[in-house]
């Protein structure tokens, strides 16, 4: 019986790997031998084609080597961070002033944050705005999303902003509620919407706090949180980059109007989640804004993408978190667009 | 082609594949390991390893099970269950053991000195450095390692002559020999099975040590820890399920994610199911994500 313990034949201070640093016995033979043979770094010739096609478990050491190596090597990303230098990481909360239904009015407006232990201020960090559901609060969205995992996994803040709380009548009492419809406040016109306000003075109060992704700052929401999260992606188009609508709507409230007046340069992206059981919000108004996307250009799978979903009704779905993170993070605001 | 040489073993590869890398005596075997491999025999490790220790695990019989979630009706309110949980299939797998909790931060901070180094290092990680030597902090020694990679798992459970367990492995160990829908049982999680996100309060702000909730938290066959904690990188590439029967499954050939199972502490009680399942990008880390590793007899 040999001895249980021994040493794997790797080399972990291995130099970045090139063709020219090749010294396995067996490179340029088109097989990635790192971990099981070589030296990690030894056999690049191989292993870089081997993880550029798609790495097999076999190459997942070399591979790992080379993200790092690439990672060490790789020039600095354009400067798209905000500047904030404090910040604290994990679970916390705050309030902060937005106007109300009307100008006069004030109010003070609550939020959750959650920001992950990887938080570094060195590095700009995108950020996902969360919006619940009519009548729900902000205290649970971040089970019911499970995006925190997500957020800890991909390196991004997440902050969950209260609905406020409105009088909707005998028959429902006061409950949460966002803002949707183009009735339910004085003003302008959207830009004056008291949860554009909301989020607007939130936005520039985080990018104080944290250096924040300007470029990368993103709505998503459920249900009347999911129609707010539109509005928030085409109102503040040179804050919100992108958005998720995870069974919402637009038609209901009316903004598809404004959907098919906006002339901005930039195709919003946004991501569509909508069951085809979903006895709350019809599917309907999710194959609308696709309806009204592809008519008004956008191109589906590049330009926003919709998860259409057999045997779901009116929930979150998170099993697509990271896809949909995946989609949004490979379409930024353009520097030269986003606020500072 | 990598030469074939005698006492080699398929380990990495095994790990992801689910394989049985070294034969019915395990990687010490002198036998052709290749041959157990499976479509991965051309390619052949002389890595070095330790003999697994079965002793710290749990022995999964040999079993047929129903893996998925069955459609009941739609997911509304109050429905738990994910569509990535269908159909409900049936799965053939043979005996396996897998560790009955875990892997902690000092088996971590072992591996790294030993083999793993900085490539598998994470800062943020309750490690200690000193020159090549690397110890858990004072305190961390029984916590389950958090923020590694998917890469990161794979390597750990090949120096350990292990590999990371398929999909179905973990999901027949979590869910018992009854196809329990969370591993204690049917009752929905308290903070006394597990650490997890208990509504408007988690819990524990951070992994508690491996085995904290043992034996409320524990399966049938004695896994402690597979929901809550940490959630656990498998082996599979993530994708929808088949709907036809499947015998010991790996999951796809490629892809660009891999699977998570277990639900952590950060998550709700819906994630703790035992047939919850995400994809995650295998490269990306997270204080809430961990792994356990598996090994056929």
């Amino acid at each position: 019986m040999r001895a249980g313990w021994t040493w794997l034949t790797i080399g972990l201070a291995a130099a970045p790997g090139s063709a020219d640093d090749d010294t396995c016995t067996t490179a340029f033979d088109g097989a990635c031998d790192e971990l099981q043979a070589c030296a990690l770094g030894t056999d690049s010739s191989d292993c870089d084609a081997a993880c550029a096609a798609g790495w097999s478990a076999a190459d997942a050491g070399a591979c790992a080597h080379d993200a790092a190596v690439a990672a060490a090597g790789v020039p600095p990303p354009p400067d798209t961070g905000s500047h904030g230098t404090g910040g604290w990481t994990g679970v916390w909360s705050g309030t902060i002033n937005a106007r109300g239904r009307t100008v006069s009015e004030q109010l003070v407006r609550h939020f959750k944050v959650y920001v992950p232990p990887s938080y570094d201020p060195r590095t700009a960090t995108p950020l996902i705005y969360v919006l619940g559901g009519f009548t729900v609060d902000m205290y649970g969205l971040d089970a019911y999303t499970e995006l925190l995992r997500t957020a800890d996994l991909n390196g991004f803040i997440v902050v969950f902003p209260q609905q406020h709380y409105y009088d909707f009548g005998p028959d429902i009492g006061w409950v949460f509620a966002w803002n949707v419809f183009r009735s339910d406040w004085v003003g302008r016109g959207w830009t004056d919407n008291p949860d554009v306000d909301f989020i607007r003075n939130l936005t520039a109060e985080l990018k104080r706090s944290y250096n924040i992704d300007r470029t990368r700052i993103f709505a998503s929401g459920h249900s009347r949180g999911a129609a707010m999260s539109i509005i928030l992606a085409f109102v503040l188009t040179d804050t919100i980059a992108g958005f998720v609508s995870e069974s919402g709507f637009a038609e209901a409230n009316g903004f598809d109007a404004e959907m098919r007046a906006y002339t901005g340069d930039r195709l919003v992206p946004g991501a569509l989640v909508h069951g085809t059981s979903d006895p709350d919000v019809p599917l309907a108004e999710s194959d609308g804004i696709r309806d009204l996307l592809v008519e008004s250009g956008w191109v589906p799978d590049e330009d926003f993408v919709y998860f259409r979903l057999e045997n779901v009704a009116h929930e979150w779905q998170p099993q697509y978190n990271q896809q949909i993170w995946d989609f949004l993070t490979e379409h930024p605001l353009p520097l030269e667009a986003a606020t500072p | 082609m990598s030469p074939r040489l005698p006492n080699t073993v398929a380990l990495v590869l095994a790990a992801a594949c689910g394989c049985d890398a070294g034969g019915a005596d395990g990687p010490d075997a002198d036998a052709d390991a290749s041959t157990d491999a499976g479509d991965f025999v051309d390619v052949e490790a002389t890595v070095h390893h330790r003999s697994p220790d079965t002793d710290a695990m749990a022995a999964i019989p040999a079993s047929t099970f129903a893996m998925g979630h069955p459609v009941e009706r739609p997911g509304g309110y109050g429905q738990p269950w994910k569509e990535n949980e269908l159909p409900e299939h049936e799965v053939t797998l043979p005996a396996y053991f897998i560790d009955d909790r875990e892997v902690t931060v000092v088996e971590y901070a072992e591996f790294l000195a030993a083999e793993g180094g900085e490539v598998h290092r994470h800062p943020l990680q309750p490690i200690v450095r000193s020159g090549r030597d690397y110890a858990a902090a004072d305190g961390a020694a029984d916590l389950p390692i958090s923020l590694v990679s998917w890469f990161d798992a794979v390597t750990f459970c090949a120096w350990a002559g292990k590999r990371l367990p398929t999909e179905a492995e973990w999901e027949r160990a979590a869910r018992g020999p009854d196809g329990s829908l969370f591993p204690w049982g049917e009752d929905w999680p308290t903070c006394a099975h597990a650490a997890f996100n208990a509504g408007s309060t988690f819990c524990a702000e951070a992994p508690l040590p491996a085995g904290s909730h043992s034996p409320p938290g524990d399966s049938a066959e004695g896994c402690r820890d597979m929901s809550g904690n940490v959630a656990e990188w498998v082996a599979d590439v993530y994708d929808r399920y088949p709907s036809e029967p499947q015998t010991d499954p790996h999951g796809p050939a490629n892809g660009r994610y891999r699977v998570v199972r277990g639900g952590g502490f950060h998550e709700g009680s819906a994630a703790l199911r035992s047939t919850a399942r995400w994809a995650a990008d295998p490269a990306d880390r997270s204080v809430g994500v961990g792994f356990r590793c598996a090994v056929r007899p």
